[in-house]
């Protein structure tokens, strides 16, 4: 469901509620109690040290691994992970470009939209590769795209499907600056549909004009903090 | 369930359609497959009756090399990139992944079995005998493909997972071939089907065993 096909009552209502997410590897309590809710619309920045669990936070966010105990955990005012629905309504962006590289982007592209049953497939591949500026590469293996390429491309298959939750992790990482701007015009769009954004960086002010609030995460735990100017810049 | 077998069906023609582009599942698995077969040719007795005695358990001895092979590939397909962690964010069901990947496995083995099979029959002048090889090739490859998934899936996620997956599939499959070895040998004696019946059975009841562990744990162990 878009939001444009939300109703007042969903709109008012937080789209992904967490409330004190736990999570450890071994011995090590990466998530101590990690609460965080976004609403439709809102675009959420969210920083940490290298190895502070932001990467862990949107893997258990997209449902990709499970939480060791987590008191409340609703997406779309569901449990979370209840139905395909709310899998259907999760775009994600990850450090690595989650394509299969043998095939080209239009075949990968091609293949999530069977998986995520998107209308109009071939329509939609087509309008958000010309989007991204692909079009002309769309029939060559991914594995002979340059880094930026292939992020480009990722950017597509998260979006493909049109998400109401956004979850980009490191999402500018390694796109030259022409990528980096249509990617920015894609998230800003993305917030004007009311879709509900999550973007971890390492450099915060570059993209400080789309953020909405500014969380950080330090020894397991979300507090709201704005970034100050001597953070390095990407 | 529409959805279910849309997702399946949707994740098998993406595995064999990298392997139409790629040639590194079949192709590999053959030319290995070949090259044993080659070299068995001069280490066995050339006489025939001690070659048709060797020939099931020789004939499995390809099968399961060749094949692991195929699982190393089949689970490295998700694991470049971080696929399965795309797999895992859709709405597919960890069920469908799982089977997906045994019937990708199970094609590659199956077609392999289809070729060796006649080869080894004409190479080593050993007759067939019978179409019933068909179906302890079927049984095998099957239950060959599930625990294989199953413990490849355990290990993609791992630094050592080259070595690790022989290492835990090698020891479980064994009831697998030493059933399939058995019935294969009692068909190429030309004895009665009937006579096979205790490896056979031990053949459906390994297959359904470890397809219902792998349906049940796959979410888990991919999970965390």
């Amino acid at each position: 469901m878009t939001a444009g096909s939300a109703d007042a009552a969903e709109l008012a209502e937080p789209l992904i509620v967490a409330q004190n997410i736990q999570k450890r590897f071994g011995r090590r309590k990466v998530l101590k109690s990690a609460s965080l809710q976004i609403r439709r619309g809102e675009c959420v920045i969210l920083t940490g040290e290298n190895g502070a669990g932001k990467s862990t936070l949107i893997k258990v966010l997209a449902g990709i691994i499970k939480a060791e105990a987590v008191d409340r955990f609703t997406f779309r005012g569901k449990p979370f992970p209840e139905d395909d629905a709310q899998r259907r309504a999760i775009g994600l962006i990850s450090h690595q470009p989650m394509l299969y590289l043998d095939l080209s982007a239009a075949e990968n592209l091609r293949f999530f939209a069977e998986i995520y049953a998107v209308p109009n497939a071939e329509e939609r591949i087509n309008s958000l590769l010309q989007r991204i500026g692909m079009e002309s590469r769309k029939d060559d293996p991914i594995r002979t795209y340059s880094r930026g390429m292939q992020q480009r491309v990722s950017i597509c298959r998260a979006l493909l499907h049109d998400p109401d939750l956004l979850l980009l992790d490191e999402p500018f990482t390694g796109l030259d600056s022409k990528s980096a701007a249509i990617l920015e015009e894609l998230i800003l769009e993305a917030k004007e549909q009311q879709k509900a954004i999550l973007i971890t960086t390492h450099a915060p002010l570059v993209i400080r004009h789309l953020a909405t609030r500014f969380l950080n995460l330090e020894k397991g735990l979300l507090v709201d903090r704005e970034p100050v100017d001597r953070e390095p810049a990407q | 369930m529409k959805s279910f077998f849309h997702s399946l069906i949707t994740l098998i023609k993406k595995d064999l359609s990298i392997e139409r582009h790629t040639r590194e599942i079949f192709l590999v698995m053959l030319i290995f497959a070949l090259s044993i077969l080659f070299i068995l040719n001069f280490a066995l007795d050339t006489e025939v009756k001690a070659r048709s005695s060797g020939a099931a358990g020789l004939i499995w001895v390809i099968l399961v090399i060749s094949g692991q092979l195929s699982l190393n590939q089949i689970m490295n397909l998700e694991k470049q990139g971080n696929m399965l962690e795309a797999l895992l964010t859709a709405p597919v069901s960890r069920t469908a992944i799982y089977l997906s990947k045994v019937i990708t496995c199970f094609l590659a083995m199956i077609a392999m079995a289809l070729i060796i099979y006649p080869l080894y029959s004409i190479f080593y002048n050993t007759p067939l005998r019978s179409v019933h090889h068909l179906w302890v090739a079927l049984l095998g490859c099957w239950g060959y493909a599930s625990l294989g998934t199953l413990i490849s899936g355990m290990t993609i996620q791992t630094r050592m997972r080259d070595i690790l997956l022989p290492v835990l599939f090698f020891p479980v499959i064994i009831p697998l071939i030493v059933a399939a070895v058995n019935s294969s040998s009692v068909i190429f004696r030309g004895e009665p089907i009937g006579s096979a019946l205790p490896w056979i059975s031990q053949l459906i009841a390994f297959d359904v065993i470890f397809t219902a562990i792998g349906i049940i744990s796959f979410e888990y162990i991919v999970e965390d």
